[in-house]
């Protein structure tokens, strides 16, 4: 419930960041550079004068949108990966868990960064490396469930009643495979939405003039004793959203799975 | 002993219901030109199977042949663990056999691709011991019992739903019913229901894989009822797998007794639905001795049409 309300404030926010903004988040006041919160400028402005209160707003509609979009990605191409290997088994299991292996070698952010430097910067190259590595997660989860769902009765009983397999696996397994994926996916947007600020940090996400929040951590580190309100609002936004993302997942969760089972990567 | 390979539809000849070592089971003789018992809906042949364990392979299925003539209802019987859940699945290539083939109406089962096996699975349809279990909890009686239908694109939209209707009323699943979920209706309306749907594509072979055994007395009484009037109305050939000997007798017209994935013994029933042959075998005796009687179940009241 907190989580969600977190979420709804953040979510609400971004969306009507047009009509809260006070000023253009790209409007540059030389004049007034590096102030702290005052009346005119809640949050205060950056080294270009910039209205900081504005670009958090205007930089949650990017960051939130950026992780979500990866999380679609990282969903659809996990549980489709996940759900073939699982149904179809032999061949295609092998080589997609071994491919799995591989990528579950090497730690998940460390992999992004490299994937991300290959692409070379920006928020869609980053969003695709984050993709590109992500899924593993979701392939063996989905996997496992589909092992689980293909000893149900019910999947026997609609082959046995003429459903090819790209019916059972669709209409049949999947269902049963989504609830928990559901969760996974709740839970992993926190996740995904720090390591997408942290490649904007390292400056191979978002880059400037765009007001994104990792960036803008990065703009704001170098006038740290000056103006920590530079970094300290947009660190606090990533930090409530990532904690409305843990919360709600939780929540869902154990709403999801009332026997206390826990879903685990 | 080998058994030769027979033209498709042409029946072998009986062993007059002594089992041959092969384990071969014929149908039985037919009493004359056009007599039930004379087209074989289905033969099974020197089926294997073996499931790979820690300790090595144990054999689920030794050689098992049987022939069943369209028509005909032919039960299996054994104890739990002797294989005759495995012999369905196989059957239906549900599983697939080590060895042995699976002929139904000519075709090689155990041969098909995934596509056509889907398509001959319209022939021969299967009912489950755990009914419930074998009901997708998520869909309301009405659509279960029209999915097999919409797999097999079997009529029109409109005339899949009248016809999936039909056959639960004939099941004794009435309006009041048809929206309502598996989790919500009784075993006996689950196990009802799960034959509305085995018999939607009106198969011309259904197995049965202990059907009743999970049931109460009372609703195992009326489940072989409903069989038995079902099977009589349509005339649809029927492998029925049970441990119970009161209820294969009730329905059955032979009875093949399996051990350790092996027939060891075919059982002939009188006129009177009692055995008319004489148990021999150790494991035929055991199951003999060790169940209660059930009545002969009369027509079905009322829904059958």
């Amino acid at each position: 419930m907190i989580g969600a309300t977190i979420l709804l404030a953040v979510v609400a926010s971004a969306i009507v960041a047009p009509l809260l903004a006070p000023y253009d988040p790209a409007e540059q006041r030389p004049r007034e550079r590096v102030q702290g919160p005052s009346r005119a400028h809640l949050m205060g402005t950056d080294r270009l004068g910039r209205d900081t209160f504005s670009r958090v707003l205007y930089g949650g509609r990017l960051s939130l949108s950026a992780s979500a979009a990866a999380l679609v990605l990282i969903v659809a191409l996990g549980v489709t990966l996940g759900l073939a290997a699982g149904y179809a088994g032999e061949w295609v299991d092998t080589g997609i868990m071994r491919l799995v292996d591989v990528l579950m070698a090497f730690p998940s952010f460390v992999l992004a960064l490299v994937v991300a430097g290959l692409f070379g910067p920006g928020l869609i190259k980053v969003t695709l490396a984050a993709t590109a590595v992500w899924w593993v997660s979701y392939a063996r989860v989905t996997r496992s469930l589909v092992l689980q769902a293909k000893q149900e009765g019910y999947v026997l009983a609609a082959r046995a009643a003429g459903a090819g397999p790209v019916t059972i696996a669709v209409r049949e397994v999947l269902p049963q495979v989504l609830g928990p994926v559901v969760v996974l996916a709740t839970l992993d947007l926190g996740k995904l939405l720090l390591a997408l600020s942290s490649l904007s940090f390292l400056g191979l996400g978002a880059q400037p003039p765009t007001p994104e929040w990792g960036l803008m951590l990065a703009e704001g580190r170098a006038y740290f004793m000056e103006a920590p309100a530079m970094m300290i609002f947009p660190g606090l936004m990533i930090f409530a959203t990532a904690l409305g993302f843990n919360l709600l997942g939780e929540g869902l969760r154990d709403v999801l799975n009332p026997r206390g089972g826990t879903v685990r990567a | 002993m080998a058994v030769p390979d027979l033209p498709d539809g042409q029946v072998p000849s009986s062993p007059d219901g002594q089992v041959a070592p092969s384990g071969w089971a014929g149908p039985r003789p037919a009493a004359g030109e056009g007599a039930p018992g004379t087209a074989l809906a289905l033969d099974v042949r020197h089926l294997t199977v073996h499931y790979p364990t820690a300790d090595g392979p144990v054999v689920a299925l030794q050689d098992v042949s049987l022939a069943l003539p369209a028509g005909e209802v032919l039960a299996v019987m054994g104890e739990s663990g002797c294989g005759k859940s495995t012999l369905a699945r196989c059957i239906l290539q549900l599983e697939r056999a080590d060895g042995g083939t699976v002929t139904l109406a000519g075709q090689r089962l155990d041969r098909l691709r995934a596509e056509a096996l889907r398509r001959q699975r319209r022939h021969v349809q299967i009912i489950f011991q755990d009914a419930r279990g074998s009901l997708n909890p998520r869909r309301t009686a009405l659509r279960i019992a029209r999915e097999p239908l919409d797999y097999f694109q079997i009529g029109t939209p409109e005339d899949r739903t009248a016809r999936a209707q039909s056959l639960l009323e004939q099941v004794g699943l009435g309006p009041d019913l048809w929206e309502r979920r598996p989790g919500t209706l009784s075993s006996g309306q689950c196990q009802s229901l799960a034959i509305a749907r085995a018999l939607a594509p009106e198969p011309e072979f259904l197995v049965c894989d202990e059907p009743v055994s999970a049931l109460d007395l009372s609703v195992q009484a009326q489940i072989l009822q409903l069989l038995h009037a079902l099977q009589q109305q349509r005339g649809f050939g029927m492998l029925f797998i049970s441990h119970n000997l009161a209820v294969v007798e009730a329905l059955s017209d032979r009875v093949l007794v399996m051990d350790a994935g092996r027939i060891v013994e075919v059982l002939e029933l009188g006129p009177d639905r009692r055995l008319a042959t004489v148990a021999r075998h150790p494991v035929t005796r055991d199951l003999l001795a060790a169940v209660p009687r059930l009545p002969r179940p009369g027509p079905l009241s009322g829904s059958a049409d």
